[in-house]
């Protein structure tokens, strides 16, 4: 790799101080410059990096601004909950309980996370494939699958799975602050398999997962991301990724996991690529314009956007607060503990 | 895979699963902070009926091929 990032001896982050950078508040991901019309984001993970390389627009709308839809994805609140029920089986298994107890600990855990305590209901998706009655099928037909999986999950030095692993790390990118940017995320789980280490990373999806499905992940930002990260702030050694896929169809699940390489040179141009993407993030922070890519509003079903940039420049600002509400993505936030 | 027969799925049924009346819905339906662990077993046996009548019905060819899934994770090999 021509630019070799920091290493930063980190197995696993519960919390870090971040340098305070001139104008930033604390452990915040953005930095105010003199003279810039945005802030700049100086700490990315593969959300907020990924929002930038599908369309800048986007980026600025849902990352820099913060807005998001009203009503949250169900994609992403079914996928939330499955991981962490898996995530509690995972930990029970840890502590000593054998596979019922902790299959049932995962399964009282989803059942009342989906319980909607102000309507005294269970949670309604309104979604056909994802719902309620499916994530709990899911869940508990894949922990059955793979009472005896041949995926062992690493355990850490201090005793617990290697699970919801945040991470992060400087890169050799220098900001305007004066300070390098930071990569930050979260990976699902360490696991070993016929002697190697994996990142292992669970997807849900409705689409039957052929080798088609499993062919998406290369290239892809997020993986790309992972498998660096493994390299660089890890000391265990990283073979490779995993998708460890759920197919949630409206009367079964089905699993399957498929492998991902990540050859070095691979990710030395995704390295590179990352610093041409933080240039353009500085221009657009510098001049506050964010330019559409409208080959994107098509994307994964539509952009959420779409609506408000389709309004004139000058109404923009009324539309967006009447569909969407603010929530600040910070990737520096570590995920809470079990 | 092996080919479950009718006597077969019987056997593969957990008598827990049969033995209260109660569905998986209304079972769910309730506050979850209500449910004991003896009912959260019954949950759990009433899935596993389900995955068998699953298995059953993909044995005797009975579920479409749109959705057939290649699963055989159990295995070393991925």
């Amino acid at each position: 790799m021509t630019n070799e990032p920091t290493l930063q001896n980190q197995q696993h982050v519960d919390a870090l101080d971040l340098p305070a950078w001139n104008g930033l508040p604390h452990n915040s991901s953005f930095a105010e410059i003199p003279g810039y019309a945005s802030p700049l984001q100086i700490a990315w993970d593969s959300t907020s990096l990924g929002a930038l390389k599908t369309c800048p627009a986007f980026y600025n709308y849902t990352v820099v601004q913060g807005w998001v839809p009203r009503h949250q994805s169900v994609h992403l609140i079914f996928g939330l909950h499955y991981h962490a029920a898996l995530e509690h089986y995972d930990h029970a298994k840890s502590r000593g309980e054998d596979h019922h107890s902790a299959h049932r600990a995962a399964l009282r855990y989803v059942l009342e996370a989906t319980w909607d305590r102000d309507l005294n209901r269970p949670w309604d998706s309104e979604d056909k494939y994802k719902n309620r009655e499916t994530l709990i099928r899911t869940i508990s037909w894949y922990l059955d699958q793979f009472s005896t999986d041949p995926l062992e999950t690493v355990q850490l030095a201090n005793g617990k799975p290697a699970v919801e692993l945040s991470f992060r790390f400087e890169t050799d990118y220098p900001s305007p602050t004066g300070h390098n940017y930071w990569l930050c995320g979260h990976l699902d789980k360490l696991a070993n398999f016929q002697g190697h280490t994996y990142i292992v990373d669970r997807k849900t999806s409705k689409a039957q997962l052929t080798p088609e499905y499993f062919s998406k992940y290369s290239p892809d930002n997020q993986f790309s991301l992972y498998a660096l990260a493994s390299k660089i702030v890890y000391e265990i050694p990283v073979h490779g990724l995993i998708v460890d896929g759920a197919q949630v169809a409206i009367t079964l699940s089905d699993f399957r996991r498929g492998f991902v390489e990540r050859p070095e040179p691979v990710l030395e141009e995704w390295y590179t690529d990352l610093g041409e993407y933080l240039f353009l993030a500085e221009r657009y922070a510098r001049t506050g314009y964010y330019p559409r890519n409208d080959k994107a509003c098509g994307n994964y079903g539509g952009c959420a956007f779409r609506s408000i940039c389709s309004k004139s420049p000058t109404s923009r600002d009324q539309w967006i607060k009447t569909g969407f509400i603010k929530r600040i993505w910070n990737p520096l936030a570590v995920r809470g503990d079990i | 895979m092996t080919t479950a027969t009718p006597t077969a799925l019987d056997s593969l049924l957990s008598p827990l699963a049969e033995a209260d009346p109660l569905s998986i819905d209304e079972l769910c339906s309730r506050d979850p902070k209500t449910l004991t662990d003896p009912e959260l077993d019954q949950i759990i046996a009433k899935l596993r009926a389900q995955r068998a009548r699953l298995d059953l019905a993909r044995a005797q060819g009975k579920v479409k091929a749109s959705t057939k899934a290649k699963v055989d994770l159990s295995s070393a090999e991925l």
